[in-house]
Formats: structure tokens, sequence, C-alpha cells
């Protein structure tokens, strides 16, 4: 029964460690603006954010990017989220 | 308080013997539905005639005489811009608008629109100018606008016009349509409209549906020309804008 008890205990604790080193590993940039960009394109005023960056070991899994479109008199078009998986490289040309 | 809904027409001929000089008035433009906006108005007036421009601030228009003596709407722009112009000829009964949508400028003329305003008792000075208060609901906005009769001419900015005298400003009830008179000067040059090069004339109906329709047209633009490595998602705003149509074709 002790040894069960301890079985349990150990492999517990072995979880949590390895769960522990992946939350390490990734890290989430939520809700903060890593990049900014406004620009009037024709008749169009564009409002470029990057909202998130999912990192693993430093290496960006996931970005994703807010573009809001307003027309000349400042009439939101529409407001759309673009995602990308792998790099940000593509959302930023974007902007 | 008392509701006027005397024809323009009547109106016009009553003061246009009052009204002979050309006046320029600068206005403060403010729309706010969703990121603010300032732009500058500006409304030139003749007895029976009305021109109103929406500049962006690096924007300004003029007319220039050509060698065949011809008069030629000049537009420069600083950076990129625009210019919406509202003409109305109050003799003849039209009102001719052009507008950009989507880089694309259209022009539509037609008769005079009618805004059923009532006269409040409520009185202010704006500048050295006695105003009166008055409110009037046009395509899905409720207006309070002050307007003074010691300019006995029926225009204002925009296409707000016809009370016993000039707009001197407007607010909708929401606080999202502001025009603020800011100075007032006479002119010498002749009003007329020139619509600019490359303006396409569409029909009163062709360009309701173009406003009603631009926010889903620019959506599927920008949708085509998305590279294969972004998924998007995109939410088209229900926000109503400067103006909402319904079906009296007002």
């Amino acid at each position: 029964m002790k040894n069960t008890f301890l079985t349990f205990v150990l492999l517990l604790t072995v979880s949590f460690a390895f769960a522990t080193n992946e939350l390490e590993n990734i890290s989430t940039l939520s809700n903060y603006s890593l990049e900014k960009n406004d620009k009037t394109d024709g008749n169009i005023i564009v409002k470029t954010e990057i909202l998130d960056k999912i990192l693993k070991d430093n290496k960006v899994l996931e970005c994703s990017m807010v573009i809001n479109y307003y027309d000349v008199h400042g009439d939101l078009i529409s407001t759309r989220h673009y995602y990308t998986s792998g790099s940000c490289e593509s959302l930023l040309a974007m902007m | 308080m008392k509701k006027i809904k005397t024809s323009i027409l009547f109106i016009f001929i009553f003061f246009s013997a009052f009204s002979q000089t050309k006046l320029e008035i600068h206005y403060n433009v403010y729309f706010n539905f969703g990121l603010p906006i300032e732009k500058l108005g500006v409304l030139k007036i003749t007895e029976n005639k009305s021109l109103f421009e929406i500049q962006t601030k690096n924007a300004n228009s003029s007319l220039k005489l050509n060698e065949n003596g011809e008069y030629t709407k000049v537009v420069s722009f600083t950076e990129k811009g625009f210019i919406d112009s509202y003409f109305i000829d109050f003799e003849k009964q039209i009102f001719v608008l052009e507008e950009n949508i989507l880089g694309e400028t259209y022009v539509v003329t037609r008769g005079l629109h009618n805004i059923d305003w009532i006269v409040m008792e409520k009185t202010k000075k704006i500048g050295s100018f006695d105003c009166q208060l008055a409110t009037g609901e046009f395509r899905g906005r409720i207006y309070n606008v002050w307007f003074t009769t010691k300019i006995p001419i029926i225009s204002g900015p925009w296409k707000l016009y016809g009370l016993p005298g000039l707009i001197l400003e407007a607010t909708d009830s929401l606080n999202q349509v502001q025009f603020v008179m800011e100075s007032i000067k006479t002119i010498d040059d002749p009003i007329n409209f020139k619509s600019l090069k490359g303006s396409k004339e569409i029909t009163f109906e062709e360009y309701v549906y173009k406003k009603e329709n631009y926010k889903k047209e620019f959506s599927k633009k920008v949708d085509s020309k998305l590279p294969r490595e972004i998924r998007g998602e995109s939410v088209i705003s229900k926000s109503k804008g400067l103006e909402v149509f319904d079906n009296t074709n007002n």
C-alpha cells in the first residue's frame, strides 16, 4: 500500500516537472502590441496591430494580427483577424 | 415651437432679393463613427447657388479659367486626399453630389430633398450672429442646428439646408456628426460645379446601392488578395455611418 502511494507521488512529480518544462518553453505574448501601423491606403484608413505571438524555444509557432479598415469618414468598414503558423513575416509584409 | 414645411422654392424666392453677396464659410467638420476624424468644410454661397466641399486637411480645390474662357475645377493635394462636393442650384431645383466611395468618384444629380425642420424658441449667439435652434431628422439621424436669419440664405453645410437662414452649426443627437462655423468672408469667385476628371455619373438608386454595399464589396476585394499562408476571419461593421437610406427616396 505504501509502495503504491510512493509510486503515485513519484509519477505526479515527474508529470508536473515535464509540464512545467513545456510551459517554460512555450510562451504567449497575449494582448501585447508588438507592432502597430497606421496608414492611409488610397481612400481607406488602415490600422494594423500584431496582437499575439506564440513562441516555443524562441521560435514563432503562431502569429496573429488584427486590421481595422475605416472609410474616409472614419466609419469602420470591417475588422479582420489574420493568423499564420511558422512566422510573422507574411503578416508583417501586409502592414 | 412651430413646424415649418414651407417649400424650399418659396423661401428661395422670398430671400434671394436680400442676399446679393457671395460668401465663403469655413466649418470644422467632425465625424466619429469609430475613428474620430476632423475635416475642413468650405461652403460657398450666392443668392441662388451653394457649393459645400468636405476636404481633407491636405487638399484644396479651386476654379481656374482656361484658354477657352471656361472654368475648370482643380484639386491639389499635398498627400493622398479627396474632396466630396455638394452643389445646389436653388433656381433650377437641382442637387448635385460628388462623393468618393472606395477610391472611385461618383456624381449624382437629382432634385432637392426636404427636411421637415421644427424651429424652436431657443436662441444663442455664434460669433456676432443671433441664431435660433431648429431640429430635424435626416437619413437616420436627428440634427440640432443653429441658423441665423441675419444671413437669409437657406443653405447650410453638407446636405443640411431649408431653413430661413444660413445654418452655422449642426450636431446630431449622438454627437457623431458636427459642423461648426469657424470663419466667414465675402468672395468674388463664381460658384459653379465642375466634376473631377474620371468621375462616373450614376443614378441616385445606384448611389444608394453603392453606399449600402461598399463594406461587403470591400471585404470581398481584400479576401481575394489574401496570401495562401494567411488564414483570415472578418467581421463587417454594422455601423450606420453618416447616413442611412430608407424607402422614402429622400
